[in-house]
């Protein structure tokens, strides 16, 4: 385990870097003046006035922000995600209505002779939000963990994570992994800088400690949370099946696919 | 429509070929003498092709009509239902079988031609349940088994070869590994 979490500099130095000026060098003069508008391209921090009033109204400060983080969509997950993919992966099939979470209620479609049937429509556009975080966070040269309790797939889990230049964590999840590093793991240690869970619960079938951790270290978390799931704590919930391998494998393709598109929009940008 | 095209295809060789976009329903032989003057246009061809393999692959069908055609809703109550699924796992006797649902089902193969029941054979099994849970008593929600209950009926093919890789796209495209035999009630 301790070979999945890298030992580097202390989170509190990660370089993620500021949303409000991208890489900036040379230092430009601010602008004054309420009313004039950043030029995008060119590096200006917004005045005290401005920053006074964007307090209320925050798309105030959307000329300042990097360009890549203007549209929602930004790495076109649109395209990848499609309904019918996501059938046959058989993504949309829920447990039995007797296990379902209230929780995950809003997700469902419906239930057929006993088996509640995930809104494949609520999916797409959940799982479209959560691969954009996951390529932007990529982007930005962030660590990603992937965790999973499901014996039967974590070999295959292990396997994607290490080809995609990640990490993963699918062996028992040691309380005060993400808390208590110090003690576990002795020195300073870079935590991840997003936890994508292939299922929000524990072969218990009880929440994942990992989530509530992630939620305490303000490290935002990508969650597939099936009809029996909690998907309270968790950062970018994507209602849907957690448990058969096509399902896993059709995600993790998915999760690689924007972890990819990342890293090449980085080396472009480093490039360019 | 397949038909047709065939008929047309294998006239084209000893007739005069003539426009596929205006003919009727009658067959090669009886309309090349009357519309013979017109050239066969390989555009088209390339046309029917297209029209002909992508009527199975409509990537704009709703996910509401894809769970109305799907062999998910069409098994109606799972009790007693017959399903062909892949041998995906096995552990000394233990079979788990994927037959396309959430869950695989875990069966015991039988004592004699224990051996021939190898990852990939293809196995015809009676569906119980396809998701083993139970509420017990004090607790609010059921407690789910993880697995599906199922009781093995009999092998249908080997692990790798021809016939299984005709069926395997088929398997792939819908999420059922599953057929309903017409003899079930």
């Amino acid at each position: 385990m301790l070979r999945s979490l890298s030992l580097g500099v202390a989170r509190g130095c990660s370089s993620a870097g500021s949303l409000l000026t991208r890489a900036v060098s040379t230092s430009l003069p601010v602008a004054s003046g309420s009313s004039q508008e950043a030029i995008p391209g060119i590096d200006v921090e917004p005045s005290a006035d401005l920053l006074r009033k964007a307090r209320v109204q925050p798309v105030l400060l959307k000329p300042y922000v990097d360009p890549v983080l203007h549209n929602e969509d930004h790495f076109e997950m649109a395209k990848e995600v499609s309904i019918a993919d996501m059938f046959a992966a058989r993504v949309h099939y829920g447990h039995r209505i007797g296990t379902l979470n209230d929780n995950m209620k809003w997700a469902l479609y419906g239930e057929r002779q006993g088996i509640c049937v995930f809104d494949l429509n609520v999916t797409q556009k959940y799982l479209i939000k959560a691969l954009n975080f996951l390529a932007h966070v990529s982007y930005r040269g962030g660590m990603v963990l992937f965790v999973t309790s499901d014996k039967a797939n974590m070999l295959m889990v292990e396997k994607m994570a290490t080809d995609m230049g990640q990490y993963s964590h699918t062996r028992k999840w040691q309380e005060g992994t993400l808390t208590n590093t110090g003690q576990l793991f002795g020195a300073s240690v870079r935590l991840p800088d997003v936890i994508v869970f292939l299922s929000t619960l524990s072969s218990v079938l009880e929440r994942h400690p990992g989530v509530v951790e992630a939620a305490k270290m303000t490290i935002p978390t990508i969650g597939i949370c099936d009809s029996n799931a909690e998907p309270n704590y968790v950062t970018y919930p994507v209602p849907g099946s957690d448990d058969s391998t096509p399902t896993l494998k059709y995600y993790m393709q998915l999760f690689k696919l924007a972890v990819d598109k990342g890293r090449e929009a980085r080396e472009k940008a480093g490039n360019a | 429509m397949l038909s047709r095209f065939v008929l047309r295809r294998l006239a084209s060789s000893a007739l005069k070929p003539h426009n596929f976009r205006n003919t009727s329903t009658a067959t090669a032989t009886s309309t090349t003498s009357a519309t013979a003057t017109d050239d066969f246009d390989f555009d088209d061809f390339e046309e029917l092709i297209s029209d002909v393999t992508s009527i199975k692959h409509d990537s704009t069908q709703t996910f509401a009509k894809l769970l109305r055609e799907s062999k998910f809703v069409q098994l109606g109550d799972f009790d007693g239902r017959l399903v062909i699924g892949n041998i995906v796992h096995r552990v000394h006797d233990d079979l788990y079988v994927d037959f396309g649902m959430k869950f695989n089902a875990v069966v015991k193969a039988p004592e004699d031609d224990a051996t021939k029941y190898t990852i990939g054979s293809r196995v015809l099994l009676r569906l119980r349940d396809p998701e083993l849970s139970e509420k017990f008593l004090g607790s609010k929600r059921e407690l789910t088994l993880l697995e599906a209950d199922a009781s093995l009926v009999k092998l249908l093919g080997g692990g790798q070869g021809p016939r299984r890789r005709t069926t395997t796209p088929k398997q792939e495209s819908q999420p059922p590994a599953k057929s309903v035999e017409p003899s079930e009630s």
